[in-house]
This record gives structure tokens, sequence and C-alpha cells, in this order.
């Protein structure tokens, strides 16, 4: 019997649900987007058609409305038996006591030794993994790498570039207003910044969100240059006029419809842009170009956990156990196109070439600077969600600067952190150390003889 | 028992509207009062009116609850001009083959404001949009204009598809009224001389005035209330350009979790109604001796 840590925030759901036909329903919540949760139904399905006992429910969402319906489902009670989050929300989902404790079970499971180091460093970052307590391990990971229109750097004589100053060169080469051209498709509305603050790390060389007072350091002269760079990339037309309207959809879209010659993406939108057509001869991705002072690596891991809340423990750990198994894993990633977190896995060429590749290499290249975001701040949903994305344009409709827009953001986010200090002590997370030494940091380092 | 008979039999009703219009209405009202981040569910100390202060300073606040007047009052103002024009002609006598045009022009108002927000999303895209294309091949326009992504226009052109899916409701309203008045009245206004405008003002503006009363204020609400199709089309960007207060309760709840503060702006937004359903039935005067005329 799987005994479940932590103590859930609201009462769970008091009987568990099955179908007409008398099987016990297992919930998975998955929001990972469209072509991961259909990869993880594809597993489910193989599931139940060994366990005739059990039903797999998938609760999908799309990764921006995922957080947000968990949240609500915890907080209404009524939480999913398995849960696949980003390595960003884990710590808030424990501090909730919304997951849980899967160390016993995990002491005696037999794969236990399958996993990539890096996959479990992530999970000692994210909290996944403290103290020797297990609470979730890698389903995957996920990193950025850049998208090129492959004709449109053969016309140009280009190679995809290797620094910032490169890249902005070859996006006003491939530029061509007359032809509705367009280098770069800038996210400019929702989720914007998740694409520009990895460049003013590259340009400031750090992660740090604060200083050793909690005073926020985001407004450096060298995170000014960094947004000054994204933000000229705007007013220098080397971006659609509408962009600073596009979110997520309009982004891929105009890449992949051909008004964008590049975008930066996770490995997935690989499989959006061969199913709209694309393919080698017109496809070509790369590693990110490096900054001024560091190369980011915008990377993140997907992690499977029980709920603290689960109705059917047993039956979520049946799954549970199943899908973390290598096997399962290395065929979920090849379905879903991205990388796989254990070692079986990155032993099979099938990751190592083609698209995949440069995401390969920046998943697995511990020189690169880890991008970080201190999502451990209850303020975090309305800065990213709302103030960034009206700070931002304003910065790109050129009512502000660059220095103006950062000093608003600081100035909100350290008021955040001196909130959290008050109330939770100045031990605030921290994000991993530099290149070279992931996990240096008291909160993420590692603990325990997990890892291979 | 005779005395109590009507209480039971109005109970069952009075009992679902309190349960589900007073009790939620309460229970956002008492979540207003409280500082309430669902990022942090565990800590939700009272705070009383600390978030209805916190509101009197916030520009954003300000900015949406302009942005919402201007949405209302531009798009009313032209979707009941327009929607009586219509009415007008689809009561005329002389109109031929009115029954199947009724139901033609009567199409957008079944379209969902979701599919009404992608289309004209497209239509006035900035680099393939229709209207772009129209109006450069026509020499209107020198070169394309993001008609979206500018903050002069954004919050017009939201207007605009509005104006064009709430035309015709006004018009099949006003056209409802325009068929119950009595064709003796217009014989009698003829028999008197009466011109063509004085029918217009002594009968048939009056007649219907009611119809136009009741039509306007329901839709003044709904369009204040309505926030999908913004957000479809531009998000309430850019940079709160098209944000109305309506958009920004959402916004505020389910992108930036603080439910707390979002239940005080939902408050104030009912609030926002009901003043200004009294005032304008007060100024119509909707109610009283002389209320139809």
């Amino acid at each position: 019997m799987l005994r479940l840590g932590g103590t859930a925030v609201a009462g769970a759901a008091v009987l568990g649900c099955g179908g007409g036909d008398g099987r016990r329903t297992v919930t998975v919540f998955s929001p990972m987007g469209e072509v991961k949760n259909l990869a993880l139904a594809r597993q489910a399905e193989r599931f139940m058609a060994m366990r005739d006992d059990l039903r797999v429910e998938l609760i999908p969402a799309p990764w921006d409305q995922g957080h947000t319906k968990l949240l609500t489902m915890i907080a209404g009670g009524n939480p999913p038996d398995v849960i696949a989050a980003t390595g960003q929300w884990m710590a808030e989902f424990r501090a909730m006591g919304a997951i849980a404790d899967l160390t016993s079970w995990h002491a005696s499971w037999p794969h236990r030794d399958a996993f990539t180091r890096t996959g479990l460093l992530r999970c000692e970052s994210s909290t996944a993994i403290e103290d020797g307590r297990v609470y979730g391990l890698p389903l995957e990971l996920t990193t950025r790498a850049m998208f090129y229109r492959r004709r449109w750097l053969d016309e140009q004589g280009l190679e995809p570039a290797v620094t910032r100053a490169g890249w902005r060169g070859l996006l006003e080469r491939i530029t061509d207003r007359d032809r509705d051209r367009y280098g770069y498709a800038l996210r400019g509305a929702r989720g914007g910044f998740w694409t520009w603050w990895p460049i003013l790390e590259e340009f400031s060389g750090t992660n740090e969100w604060f200083d050793g007072d909690h005073n926020c350091i985001i407004n450096s002269p060298e995170h000014v240059d960094g947004l000054a760079y994204w933000n000229d990339i705007y007013q220098d037309g080397l971006a659609p006029a509408d962009s600073v309207n596009w979110g997520y959809n309009e982004l891929v879209q105009g890449f992949w419809s051909g008004v964008c010659g590049c975008i930066e993406q996770d490995p997935e939108v690989v499989r959006t842009c061969l199913d709209h057509g694309m393919d080698e001869s017109t496809l070509v991705t790369a590693v990110m170009p490096a900054g001024p002072r560091a190369r980011v690596a915008s990377n993140d891991i997907w992690i499977l956990s029980i709920s603290s809340g689960a109705r059917h423990p047993d039956d979520a750990l049946a799954f549970y156990e199943w899908m973390m198994s290598p096997e399962q894993l290395v065929a979920y990633s090849k379905e879903a196109s991205v990388l796989p977190t254990v070692k079986q896995g990155m032993d099979d060429p099938w990751f190592g070439r083609g698209f995949l590749r440069p995401f390969m290499d920046m998943a697995t290249d511990t020189g690169l600077l880890q991008n970080w975001y201190p999502s451990y701040l209850p303020e975090m949903g309305e800065f990213v969600e709302v103030l960034v994305t009206e700070e931002q344009q304003k910065m790109l409709l050129g009512r502000q600067s660059p220095r103006e827009t950062l000093d608003r953001l600081a100035d909100f986010l350290g008021r955040a952190q001196r909130r959290y200090v008050d109330r939770h002590g100045p031990d605030t997370p921290r994000p991993p150390g530099p290149p070279g030494l992931p996990g240096s940091s008291d909160q993420s380092g590692p603990s325990q003889p997990l890892a291979s | 028992m005779k005395k109590a008979e009507p209480y039971l039999l109005l109970a069952p009703a009075y009992l679902l509207i309190a349960g589900f219009l007073f009790y939620p209405m309460a229970t956002v009202f008492l979540l207003s009062l409280r500082e309430y981040q669902l990022m942090d569910p565990l800590n939700t100390p009272f705070v009383g009116l600390g978030q209805y202060a916190a509101m009197l300073d916030d520009e954003y606040f300000w900015r949406s609850l302009w942005n919402s007047v201007v949405w209302v009052v531009v798009s009313l103002f032209f979707q009941f001009l327009l929607g009586f024009c219509l009415a007008l002609l689809l009561n005329s006598t002389r109109f031929r083959g009115r029954g199947i045009f009724q139901a033609v022009v009567f199409a957008p108002w079944a379209v969902s404001g979701f599919l009404i927000a992608i289309i004209w999303a497209w239509l006035l895209n900035g680099e393939f949009g229709l209207v772009n294309d129209l109006l450069v091949r026509t020499g209107l326009l020198d070169q394309k204009v993001g008609f979206l992504s500018r903050g002069e226009t954004a919050l017009l052109s939201c207007v605009l598809a509005n104006i064009w899916f709430g035309v015709t409701f006004f018009a099949v309203m006003l056209f409802a009224a325009l068929q119950a008045i009595p064709p003796s009245l217009y014989e009698a206004a003829d028999m008197d001389g009466a011109t063509a405008w004085q029918s217009f003002w002594r009968v048939t503006a009056p007649m219907v005035k009611p119809a136009i009363v009741i039509t306007v204020l329901l839709r003044a609400i709904w369009i204040f209330n309505w926030a999908d199709l913004i957000w479809v089309m531009t998000g309430g960007g850019p940079a709160g350009a098209s944000r109305t207060l309506a958009l920004y309760v959402f916004q505020k709840a389910f992108l930036g979790l603080d439910f707390g503060y979002s239940a005080a702006l939902g408050v104030a937004l009912t609030v926002v109604s009901l003043v200004f359903t009294a005032v304008f039935l007060r100024a119509t005067r909707f109610y009283g001796d002389d209320a139809a005329i």
C-alpha cells in the first residue's frame, strides 16, 4: 500500500469513480500541449490493454492554462490522481501538500537507477527530489532551440547564428518587408516574457533575480541592454508590426506559414511544423545563440507525480510504475518528439539526430547558464500574466524605454520578495549555480545517492 | 394557513434565486474583503475594504473603466442607429422579400462571439487582412496598418466587430415593435395632414420608445460585461489599450490568480451596472405616468 505524505489543501474527493464497466479510474492531469498529451494518451491506451480492471482518464489542458487548472482542481478538493507538472511548479504544489511522497516505493523500485544524471539533478533543483525524499520522477527534458526557415538562409548564404550579434545580422538579412518577410516571430503578448528573459540572462551573465539583501536586480544596466536588444528587433521592423499582439499560436503559425524566418521553441513544435508541410528542405533547428556574457539553456523538466489526494493510490501507482519504466519513457519520448530522461534513451541514436539534435545538445551541455524563475513567489502569476505583458507592450509601442520597463518590474518583484521574506524567512529558493556547477545552491544541491 | 399559502407557493422560486444568485453574490463580496491569491491559498487574511482602496490607486482599473465606457457608448450608439434604420427599412411595405432579408440579417446574432472575433481578427490582420488589402488597393492607405496592434485603433477595431454583431439584435427587436403599431394611427396622422417626419416623431417614436429603452438597457449591460470578443481579438492589448473592466476581472482572476482583488473588481462592475440602470431608467422615464410618451 502506498503511503501518501503531505496534507492536501482541501479534502480529497470522497470516492473514486469507475465507468459503467466496473473498471476503476485513474485520472492523469496532462497540461503539456496537444502533441505530448496525445503521446501520453497512447501510452495510457497501451496500459489499459494490459490492465482490464483499470481505466486511465487523461485530463488534458493547454500548457499556458495548465497551472491555473491544476491549482483550481487542487484548491477545489478534486485533485487528479497522477500529475504531470513542470519543474517550476513543483515547489509550489509541494508546499501546498498536494504531492505524494514516493520515497518508500522508490527505494525498492527496480528501475531507480535508470534515470540520467541530468534528469535527476533537474528533479532536485525543482524539489521533486529533496533531502533523499522522492516526490516525482523526470518524465521528459525540455529545452529551447532556434528554428530557421532553411531556404531563407540559403538564399542569403547564411548559417544559423552562433552569437546574438550574428543573429541580429541574420534577421536583418532575411527580412524583406516588400515580400512580407520578417526575420523573427516575436512574442509581444502573453508569454513574451519567456522569450526575452533568457536574453537578459545572456547579457547579464546571471540567472539571479535578487541580491543578498533581497533587492531585485533585474534592472541592472546589463539586463537593460538585453531588453533593449529584444526591443530593437521590433522597433527596427525585423518582426511584424502585429506581433505586439502575438501569443503562442500566432507565433508558431507565423513561422510555419512563411511570415517569419525564425522562432525559438520547444522540441514538440518540430512536430507541429512537420504536420504543416515543413521538412528537411525548409526547416533547420540550431542551438540558441550566445549573448555577450553567457549562452543560456531554457531548460526545464516535466515531472510525473502522484497526488496526495489520489482516490485510489495503489491504482495510481500501478500506472505510474508502468509509465516510468525506461521502455515506456523511451516510447513516449519518441512519440512526442521530446528528450528522454533515461540512460536507455540517451544511448538511442534516434534522439541524437535530425531536428532533435540541437535540443539534445542544449539539454546536456553543463557549460550553459541555466534559465531560472522565482516561481515560489505568489505574485509570479500576476507578474508574468498581467504586469509583464502590459509593460512589455508599452515598451514595444514606444511609450516607455527598456530601462523604465525593467524599473517597474523590479519594483513589483522587490516588494513581492520582501513580503515573502517577511512571511517565510530569508532562506528563499535560489537558482541553479553557474555553468559547470548545476545545483550549487542550498535548495537545489545534489543530496542523495539517487543519481547514477 | 391561508395567509401562508402564497408564500409557500413562492418559496421554491425564492430559494432558487437565493441559492443561485444571492449566495454567489454574497460569496463574491465576502471574498473581496480578503486577500486571496490562489497561489497562496492557506494565507487569506481579512483586509476589509483594503482591496477597494487599492482599486482607487490602480491605474489599470481606471484605464479599463474608461475603455469600458468607450466600448459601450460607441458600440451602442452605432448598433442602435444602424439597427433602427434597418428596422425601418424592414418595416417598409415597399420592401419586397423582407421575410428572407429578415432571416439573413439576423444571422450574425446566431454566430458565437468567439467565431466573430476570429473572423474580424483575420479581416483586420496587419499583414494579410482583407481590410488592409482593400484600403491599399483603393489607394485610401499608402501602407498596411496593424489595426489590432496599434494603441489608437485596437479598441475601435473591437468596437467595429461588436457593431457588426449587435446591429441585427436592435433591428429585429425594433422591427417587432414597429410591427405592433396599429396602422390606424398613421391613417389618422395622414388625415390630420402630418408630414412623414411628423408621423415618425409623433407616432412611431413614442410607440417604440418602451422597446428602445429596454433594448438599449439590455444591450448596454451585455456589452459592458462582454469580454470574450476583445479577449480573442487583442487579449486586451496592446498595453491595455483595449482592456475593458470585464476583461480586467477575468485577467486578475484566471491569469493573475488574485481572486480577492478580482472579486472586488467584480463588485465594482456590478455597482457600475446597477447605477447605470437606475440613472438610465430615470432619465428615460421608463416608469411612471408619462412612461410611454
